[in-house]
C-alpha cells in the first residue's frame, strides 16, 4: 500500500483554521453546486487525517535511572528499561522527541522500525541535591529529519512507522532506556529522573492518491 | 463485510468556480473518505506510563499495583474522556503483570456505566487491548482501571493508553455527535447518492463540511497526560504530594501548540485530599495566565484555560490550607475545548 500522487502540505502547515470551531454550513436553494464547496470538504478531511486532529502529545512519566552495579572502584551505570505504547497518528512516520529530565541522564528510545534509535542526554542540577527535583528539570530534544545514519543519534527524529500511507491510528511500542551519566569508576553518582516525554510528529508534505497507480489504505468493516 | 478505503485526491487543476452536474469520480471518493474518517478517526484519548521508580526497580514500584480482593477492587489509575456523545467503543491498550507466578490478577475497566475485565497471569509486562463501550452518562466521563487478585500477591498496571475503536456507519440520519452519513460508496448499492452520475444535491456539500466539524468537536484529542498510581496518593513527597502551606510543584505538563491561533483549552485534574484536609491547586500556563482551584475533597475538577499557539508549559502548584493530611495531584490532562 502506498501513495504516489502530488505532494500536499499538511493542514496546519498550510494555515488551516481550527476545524472544531468553524461555523456550520447550510445550503439552501438555489445554491449552485460549485466545486469550491467540494474542495472545502476535501480540505477539512485532509485536516482530520493529518495534523489538526492528531496533535503532538506529552506524557508525564517520572522514572529514575537504574542506579549502578555498586562495584566500588568500578561503578557502571545500570539501565532502567521499560516499554511505552505510542499512539501513532495516521500518516506519520517519524517524531521529534523531547525528554524532560533532572539530574544527569541518558535516555535512549528505539522502535520496531528504528532499532538504532535516538539518544538524549542532559544535565540539570546534577548531584544529590537537585537530581530528583521537578523544579530543576529541563528539556532535551532529539530532532531532525527521519532518515537514519549518518546523523548522530541525538540530532534526528525517531522513525516510528515504515510508510506514511497508513491512514489509521496505530500502536507502536517503544523501548525506553534510562541510565545515569554522572558515574565514574569511583563515584556512583546521583543519576536523575525522567519526568516526561514529548512526542512532536514530523509533519512533512504527504503524497496524494494517484488513481490507477496507487493502492489505497483499506479496512474491512 | 464491505471494505472501505482512503484515497486522498490531488485537487490541483480543479477549478473552484466550476459547477458540478453529474457526480464525478472525485465526489464518490470524497464521500468514501468521509466514511473512512467517521470509521477510523481516533485521536489519542490518554497515554500514561505509571512507573514511578526512582531507584532500583521492584515489582511493586513498576506501576500501579494492588492486592485487593474481588469484593473491593483497588483503584489503580483514572483518566477523563471528553466528547464521544455517540458512545463509540474505546480500545484501552495496557501493559500489566502479576508479581508472582501462579497468581491471577484481574483488571477492571469502568467507563460510562460499562465495566470490562481482563485477566493477567504473566510475571513480565504483557500487552492487552481492552474494548469498552460507554452506555450512559454525559461527557466528560471518567475511565477508571481498578484491580484485584485471587491471593495476597499483586497485579500491576504498568502503562495504559486509549483511542476509539473503528466503528462504521454508512446509513441513517444525524447521530448524537452531529455526523450524518453521505452514502455508501463501497458495496455497489445503486441507491447510494454518491454513485456515479447521480444528481448533486447541495445539501450533500453542506453535510460533508458539517461532518468534519462534527467529528472534530466530538473526537477530542488529549494534548497532555499526567497520571500517578491511585495507591500512591500519600507517597512521593516533594513530587505530586504536598503537606505544605507554601506552593509546591505537584506536576508539569507540556502542551505543544495545538492550533495556528490561540484558543481555549480545558485542564481536567483529579486531586486527592486527605481526611479533614483542604487546599488549593494553582495553575500557571506559561508565564502569564494563572488559575486557582479550591480543593475541598478528592475528585475531578475542570478549568477552562487559554492555550497559546506556541508551545507552553503548564505548572500546577499545591497548597495545603487546612488539616494535617496530604494534598495530591493524581491525574491532569489538557484538551481543546469547543466554543
Amino acid at each position: 500500500m502506498s501513495y504516489s500522487g502530488t505532494l500536499r502540505s499538511q493542514y496546519r502547515q498550510s494555515g488551516g483554521a481550527a476545524i472544531d470551531n468553524t461555523a456550520t454550513r447550510s445550503a439552501f436553494d438555489p445554491t449552485p453546486a460549485r466545486v469550491v464547496l467540494f474542495t472545502d470538504i476535501d480540505r477539512q478531511q485532509w485536516g482530520m487525517v493529518t495534523d489538526w486532529a492528531h496533535p503532538s502529545h506529552y506524557t508525564a512519566i517520572e522514572v529514575g535511572d537504574g542506579g549502578t552495579d555498586n562495584s566500588s572502584g568500578s561503578h557502571v551505570a545500570v539501565a532502567q528499561t521499560f516499554v511505552f505504547n505510542l499512539v501513532l497518528p495516521p500518516r506519520v512516520t517519524a517524531c521529534s522527541v523531547g525528554a524532560v529530565m533532572s539530574g544527569a541522564l541518558n535516555v535512549k528510545i528505539t522502535s520496531a522500525v528504528d532499532t538504532v534509535g535516538i539518544e538524549l542526554e542532559g544535565q540539570f542540577s546534577p548531584g544529590s541535591a537537585g537530581h530528583d527535583n521537578p523544579d530543576s528539570a529541563g528539556t532535551v530534544w532529539a530532532t531532525g529529519v527521519s532518515a537514519q545514519s549518518p546523523l548522530p543519534l541525538s540530532a534526528r527524529a525517531l522513525k516510528v512507522a515504515a510508510t506514511d500511507s497508513v491512514a489509521r491510528t496505530q500502536i507502536q511500542p517503544l523501548t525506553v532506556t534510562v541510565k545515569r551519566t554522572d558515574v565514574t569508576a569511583t563515584n556512583a553518582g546521583s543519576g536523575g529522573v525522567l519526568w516526561g516525554l514529548i512526542f512532536r510528529w514530523v509533519r512533512q508534505p504527504l503524497n496524494t492518491y494517484n488513481a490507477g497507480a496507487d493502492t489505497a489504505d483499506s479496512l474491512s468493516v | 463485510m464491505p471494505t472501505i478505503t482512503y484515497k486522498p485526491l490531488d485537487l490541483v487543476g480543479v477549478i473552484p468556480g466550476q459547477q458540478m452536474s453529474a457526480t464525478p469520480d472525485m465526489m464518490a471518493v470524497v464521500g468514501g473518505n468521509d466514511r473512512w474518517l467517521n470509521t477510523t478517526c481516533a485521536p489519542l484519548l490518554f497515554s500514561t506510563s505509571l512507573m514511578s521508580v526512582t531507584g532500583a526497580a521492584t515489582a511493586l514500584q513498576v506501576g500501579a499495583s494492588t492486592n485487593a480482593s474481588s469484593g473491593s477492587p483497588g483503584e489503580l489509575a483514572r483518566w477523563m474522556v471528553r466528547g464521544n456523545t455517540i458512545r463509540s467503543p474505546i480500545t484501552v491498550s495496557v501493559w500489566a503483570l502479576v508479581n508472582n507466578a501462579g497468581t491471577t490478577g484481574t483488571l477492571t475497566v469502568s467507563h460510562g456505566g460499562a465495566t470490562v475485565t481482563q485477566a493477567v497471569t504473566a510475571t513480565t509486562a504483557t500487552a492487552f487491548d481492552i474494548a469498552i463501550t460507554p452506555t450512559s452518562g454525559t461527557a466528560p466521563l471518567e475511565l477508571l482501571i481498578s484491580g484485584h487478585t485471587d491471593d495476597s500477591n499483586y497485579v500491576v498496571l504498568v502503562a495504559a493508553c486509549a483511542r476509539y475503536a473503528p466503528t462504521d456507519r454508512d446509513d441513517g440520519g444525524t447521530g448524537a455527535d452531529g455526523y450524518a452519513p453521505l452514502g455508501d460508496q463501497f458495496t455497489g448499492s445503486v441507491s447510494s447518492m454518491t454513485r456515479q452520475n447521480k444528481p448533486v444535491p447541495t445539501e450533500w456539500l453542506a453535510r460533508g463540511w458539517n461532518n468534519m466539524r462534527a467529528l472534530a468537536r466530538d473526537r477530542v484529542a488529549c494534548l497532555a497526560t499526567l497520571c500517578h498510581p491511585m495507591g500512591s496518593a500519600t507517597a512521593r513527597a516533594n513530587s505530586w504530594v504536598t503537606i505544605s502551606a507554601s506552593a509546591s510543584t505537584l506536576g508539569r505538563l507540556f502542551v505543544d501548540g495545538a492550533d495556528n491561533l490561540a484558543r481555549s483549552g480545558v485542564l481536567s485534574v483529579y486531586v486527592y485530599a486527605g481526611a479533614g484536609t483542604t487546599g488549593k491547586l494553582v495553575v500557571m500556563v506559561g508565564g502569564g495566565h494563572q488559575y486557582e482551584l479550591t480543593i475541598s475533597a478528592s475528585g475531578w475538577q475542570h478549568q477552562t484555560i487559554d492555550l497559546p499557539a506556541t508551545p507552553v508549559t503548564i505548572t500546577m502548584y499545591g497548597i495545603r490550607s487546612t488539616g494535617s493530611n496530604e494534598i495530591s495531584l493524581m491525574t491532569a490532562q489538557v484538551f481543546r475545548v469547543v466554543t
